[in-house]
């Protein structure tokens, strides 16, 4: 987890987290939540943009040209959170098949680096397999890898 | 006389409706709710719980 990330803040119980996406002379304020599914022991994650107004956009697309630097954050808060929850997963998919695939590409990039610590599976078709990259998934799992007794 | 009447080509373009949410809650709450979506009808013996 060596690409470059955003400074970020977090909330008092590790759910929130913000940040300032800053490029190209223009400021997003981002915001990455993870939220309890129905689901055991899972959340789901929201990267959301946070506008103007105070309401927020998942799918705005400010064009800031850091995506990878902005993915490379959510991953380091999804480590800061899992960290605080070990045995949960965090479950995500893509607002549409083009940021699926975004965050397809960014997290095999940070996780390749990290693959000691983190167990990723795709979800495809009804069924959890081991990440395998090239394969365009509908939505991604991951955990931290249990200790071994 | 016959007129040949082409078919107008139809561009489809893909777009996405744009999620306003009044707040983060809002849009996490239904982010989850998405995501229970996806998984319904999982196959769950092939999710990984431990390494």
């Amino acid at each position: 987890m060596d690409s470059p990330y955003y400074t970020f803040t977090a909330s008092d119980d590790a759910t929130v987290f913000w940040f300032e996406s800053a490029n190209n002379d223009k400021i997003v304020e981002k915001e990455v939540r993870y939220t309890a599914t129905f689901l055991p022991d899972m959340y789901s994650l929201a990267l959301l943009d946070v506008l103007p107004d105070g309401t927020v956009s998942d799918v705005s697309r400010p064009r800031q040209g850091d995506v990878e630097k902005v993915l490379a954050t959510v991953i380091q808060t999804i480590h800061t959170f899992l960290a605080t929850r070990p045995t949960a997963t965090v479950a995500f998919a893509g607002s549409a098949d083009a940021r699926t695939r975004l965050y397809q590409i960014a997290t095999v990039r940070e996780l390749s680096k990290v693959e000691s610590m983190f167990v990723l599976q795709g979800y495809l078709n009804g069924t959890f397999e081991n990440f395998v990259p090239g394969i365009i998934y509908a939505a991604f799992a991951i955990r931290l890898k249990q200790p071994k007794p | 006389m016959k007129t040949a009447i082409s078919p107008k080509k139809q561009v489809v373009t893909k777009t996405e409706t744009p999620k306003t949410y009044k707040s983060g809650k809002a849009a996490g709450e239904a982010k989850a709710r998405q995501i229970e979506k996806v998984f319904d009808g999982a196959d769950w013996s092939t999710f990984k719980k431990q390494d």
